[in-house]
């Protein structure tokens, strides 16, 4: 399960990084803000939010599509594992 | 007799009686025996049904896209309807040899448009019901029945916008963009800023009623109450002193896009509320379905009021949810009846992404 994540966390940055409107040699840090910088817009959240579940393949409730829970690589891994914690016990 | 067929039709007639009339959007046709007489496959040298011109005609001007489902070779059936001058009208026609369900979910998904909306028709019971049972929703005729086609309530639009007649136009504009895009390399936010993208936003002006209702009612995904009104009803919020109607328009280096996004303000000396907020889905892969919400945003900032919102969650309107929640909107009450009110502390309230220029009264 943890090599999974790590792939899983790998997938999201290099999307995110895909996606920055800043110089490449800026890293993103599993805890950065991903909103906070300025690098992306709310408008990539959606985006980021349809790349999180097709990759993950969960369909997210509509009380969890919320800022905080893609606000960073972290956040959005959390999220993740609560539902697939459900299916994967 | 086909006794499936007849089942079907008697059901689908006791579906009309007891259900408001739902819009056909595209209506989908076979070639063969449907809209030529003759098989051109087998050497026969085909003949147009009588009417047929004037009926893609009639239908084209309502703004009712016309596409193709036909078991044929491309190339040869697209250049027979070249010869009579109408392959203009047929959107993403589907001409192979594959099951025509499959071909059906193609256009269903270039077009963007509910199953629902999609009218089929064909000469074949087979056909028919093959489409039929993978797609449960969507329309079918058998092609006997096609001169009822421009009296059938469900292509008789009760308004026809300006927008309307130039439908098909902006689907083959869009086919350039989605053309370019393919071959673009770069991040998707850099191809949008080669577009040169304007939005327009300015009050709703009588002219534009027409349009806003057909909005109300053919606006499905990007709707946050599913709530339709009517020109009338309309007329009154653009009279009134509470209430602001605001119409976007959205262009780019290939043509407008057409009027496709409707709000509904109604304003108070503490809050904006946003009765209604919708956007024409084909908005979204251009990335702007919140540059109105962010409009709606600054402008209650700037009049030092709060911002709220009605919603109400259904089936098709998830993409709305997301742009409420994800652009800051919490929702603070909930009525028993699943009435959302969402409110905005505004303080977090983005930019306009760089690759659109708004324009605002």
């Amino acid at each position: 399960m943890k090599g999974q994540e790590q792939e899983f966390r790998r997938k999201i940055r290099e999307f995110v990084e895909a996606n920055m409107n800043v110089d490449d040699d800026v890293e993103l840090k599993d805890d950065d803000n991903i909103f906070g910088q300025g690098y992306v817009t709310s408008i990539f959240a959606m985006r980021l939010l349809n790349f999180t579940e097709n990759l993950s393949g969960i369909t997210i409730a509509d009380e969890d599509i919320i800022l905080p829970n893609f606000s960073s690589i972290d956040a959005i891994a959390s999220l993740v594992r609560k539902y697939l914690g459900v299916i994967y016990p | 007799m086909n006794t499936l067929l007849e089942l079907e039709t008697t059901d689908r007639q006791v579906a009309l009686d007891t259900k408001p009339v739902k819009g056909v959007k595209c209506v989908v046709w076979d070639i063969d025996h449907t809209l030529w007489d003759g098989v051109l496959s087998e050497g026969d040298a085909v003949v147009l049904k009588p009417n047929i011109v004037e009926i893609l005609n009639a239908l084209d001007s309502r703004g009712i896209l016309n596409s193709i489902a036909s078991k044929n070779e491309h190339g040869d059936v697209m250049c027979k309807l070249e010869e009579f001058g109408i392959a203009k009208y047929f959107l993403y026609p589907q001409i192979c040899w594959n099951a025509k369900s499959v071909g059906i979910g193609s256009i269903q998904q270039n077009l963007n448009i509910g199953m629902d909306t999609i009218l089929f028709i064909d000469d074949q019971s087979f056909e028919l019901d093959e489409v039929a049972t993978a797609h449960p929703t969507i329309n079918c005729m058998h092609s006997d029945a096609y001169l009822t086609l421009l009296e059938d309530p469900r292509l008789s639009p009760s308004v026809i916008s300006e927008d309307a007649g130039r439908r098909r136009l902006m689907y083959l504009e869009d086919m350039a963009r989605k053309r370019e895009e393919a071959e673009f390399v770069g991040t998707p936010e850099s191809f949008l800023a080669t577009l040169g993208m304007e939005f327009d936003i300015a009050s709703a002006k009588h002219t534009d009623l027409m349009r806003a209702e057909e909005l109300t009612v053919r606006t499905n995904q990007l709707n946050s109450t599913g709530i339709t009104y009517d020109m009338e009803e309309l007329s009154r919020y653009i009279q009134s002193d509470t209430y602001r109607l605001l119409i976007c328009e959205l262009t780019d280096k290939y043509g407008s896009y057409g009027k496709i996004g409707l709000a509904l303000v109604e304003r108070s000396s503490e809050y904006d509320h946003i009765k209604l907020l919708l956007m024409s889905c084909r908005t979204v892969s251009r990335g702007v379905g919140s540059v109105l919400l962010s409009f709606l945003m600054k402008q209650a900032a700037k009049g030092g009021k709060k911002l709220r919102a009605d919603f109400r969650r259904t089936e098709r309107n998830r993409q709305m949810l997301v742009t409420y929640q994800l652009s800051n909107f919490k929702e603070i009450a909930r009525t028993a009846d699943g009435m959302i009110l969402f409110e905005n502390d505004l303080s977090t309230i983005q930019d306009y992404p760089s690759y659109i220029k708004v324009h605002a009264e």
